[in-house]
């Protein structure tokens, strides 16, 4: 291969690399995930964010969690529906509105619409944290009241947000507390500095 | 808490410890079972929530628990070494965490036919096996086809649905199968067609294309199809077509536009005195031919 030819050959691998690489890159964007945030501990009124999953930064804050009539709410669980891209939330117990309620979230404006409690015959209790199952469609929730022993799984209704314990859990562990976002969350009146 | 792909229940259940841990969780029993300490990131490894993207990479939000606006970081957690990986800092506060999916690997998949006047169009899918968590003795990840067509003037003129078994192969004719039995009177020319692959069926029979997103027939991941389209040739003699065919484009699913075919669809099921159902998935492939 002589010197012309090289160059030739040279210039179109580094354009075909390139074309590879925005080629990924545009391709990557096209699908990539969408991570958003909420806030609402300490019985602040929340807000919904969409943020960069490379560095965490605040892409956008898309809004206040409020209801149709401006009601303002703190969430401590989100999860995606899967199939539906329906956004679940479970409010904090400190939540200014609705506190242990199973809510949906609109990913665009952050309109919150209520469900109803985890659990109509207390005043109080929520879940550090909600997830789908993917395989069966059931929402899980995470739940404890702070004493050894006491890490309870549920399940969540959807249409009436109504918790369903699942089994009695273990903890295998001494020292700490059980599952710190319920107890943070749940078993506290107003949350505050001193209980974290 | 986050569920994998699978199924599978991860936690971070120690709160205030010195040491915390994440542990799986039995979804029948409550029961945990200790994985590993989280180590890395920052400390104290606490996490507020947490969730798997689209990759199978756990992400979680790690707190100081500090006074508010508690400082927060965004962090991958390995879910098997339970080393926290800082990726920056995040959100005040921020408490809660949900990755939308929004290419659900392979459920919706979106493809036009033309020239229907001229030619048939066929359609070949295939179920990849995403779906599938169990191999032996029978693998299950069957997935649901639903298939729903549009005319150019985005008129949902049938739908239907069929059984795929993993790594099956079913095949539709856009003209004998997809607008042979149309809602309206008359076939269009050209049509939209659109596949979204989900979890609800068993058997032959137990899909419905109306119920998609309901229930557990739910999107499910392992779709792959291809679709042929007659073309002019250019150069060639007046008339004269050939055959191109290209795989369906993978789309994303909004929640306003599954919510509109199915409820569509689920009214063609009920008030179309049968017209608008499509029929089922012929087994085998097909090659585009001109008629």
């Amino acid at each position: 291969m002589n010197r012309l030819s090289r160059k030739w050959f040279g210039n179109r691998l580094i354009a075909l690399f390139t074309l590879t690489l925005l080629l990924g890159i545009c391709s990557e964007r096209a699908f990539a995930d969408q991570y958003y945030l909420a806030t609402g501990s300490n019985g602040i009124a929340g807000s919904l964010y969409l943020i960069d999953p490379a560095t965490g930064a605040t892409l956008q804050t898309i809004g206040p969690l409020k209801d149709s009539i401006g009601n303002a709410y703190g969430l401590t669980g989100l999860a995606f529906q899967t199939g539906t891209n329906i956004l679940y939330g479970a409010t904090t117990n400190s939540s200014p509105t609705a506190p242990g309620h199973l809510v949906t979230v609109d990913r665009s404006t952050g309109l919150v619409t209520d469900i109803g409690p985890f659990f109509a015959l207390r005043a109080s209790g929520t879940f550090g944290d909600i997830t789908f199952d993917p395989t069966t469609g059931i929402l899980y929730g995470a739940h404890a009241n702070g004493t050894r022993g006491d890490n309870w799984l549920y399940t969540i209704n959807l249409a009436t947000g109504a918790a369903t314990k699942v089994g009695v859990g273990s903890r295998t562990e001494s020292g700490g507390t059980d599952w710190h976002l319920t107890l943070r969350e749940c078993y506290s009146p107003r949350p505050t500095a001193t209980l974290r | 808490m986050a569920s994998n792909a699978a199924g599978m229940l991860f936690a971070t259940p120690d709160g205030n410890s010195a040491v915390t841990t994440l542990r799986s969780v039995d979804k029948a029993t409550g029961n945990e079972t200790v994985i590993a300490p989280l180590t890395g990131g920052n400390l104290p490894p606490i996490i507020d929530a947490m969730k798997f993207n689209s990759t199978g990479i756990l992400f979680g939000i790690q707190t100081d628990q500090s006074i508010s606006p508690t400082t927060t970081h965004l962090v991958t957690i390995n879910t098997t070494t339970g080393v926290v990986t800082n990726l920056g800092p995040t959100v005040g506060d921020a408490d809660a965490l949900a990755i939308l999916f929004s290419s659900p690997i392979a459920s919706y998949q979106v493809r036009y036919a033309a020239n229907l006047n001229i030619g048939d169009s066929v359609i070949d899918i295939t179920n990849s096996g995403d779906s599938s968590t169990v191999a032996l003795p029978t693998q299950n990840g069957n997935l649901c086809v639903n298939a729903y067509t549009f005319s150019p003037d985005e008129q949902l003129v049938s739908c239907c649905a069929c059984l795929l078994t993993p790594d099956g192969l079913v095949s539709l004719s856009v003209k004998n199968d997809l607008i042979s039995n149309t809602l309206t009177p008359g076939s269009p020319t050209s049509v939209v067609v659109k596949l979204i692959a989900s979890s609800g069926g068993t058997t032959f029979g137990s899909c419905n294309a109306g119920t998609v997103g309901t229930g557990t027939n739910l999107l499910a991941p392992g779709l792959a199809a291809w679709g042929t389209t007659l073309h002019a040739l250019p150069g060639a003699a007046p008339n004269t077509y050939g055959t191109a065919e290209t795989p369906f484009v993978n789309a994303t699913l909004s929640t306003s536009e599954l919510t509109r075919i199915t409820t569509l669809c689920s009214l063609i099921q009920s008030n179309g005195s049968g017209y608008g159902i499509c029929k089922v998935c012929r087994l085998g492939g097909q090659g585009g031919n001109k008629q």
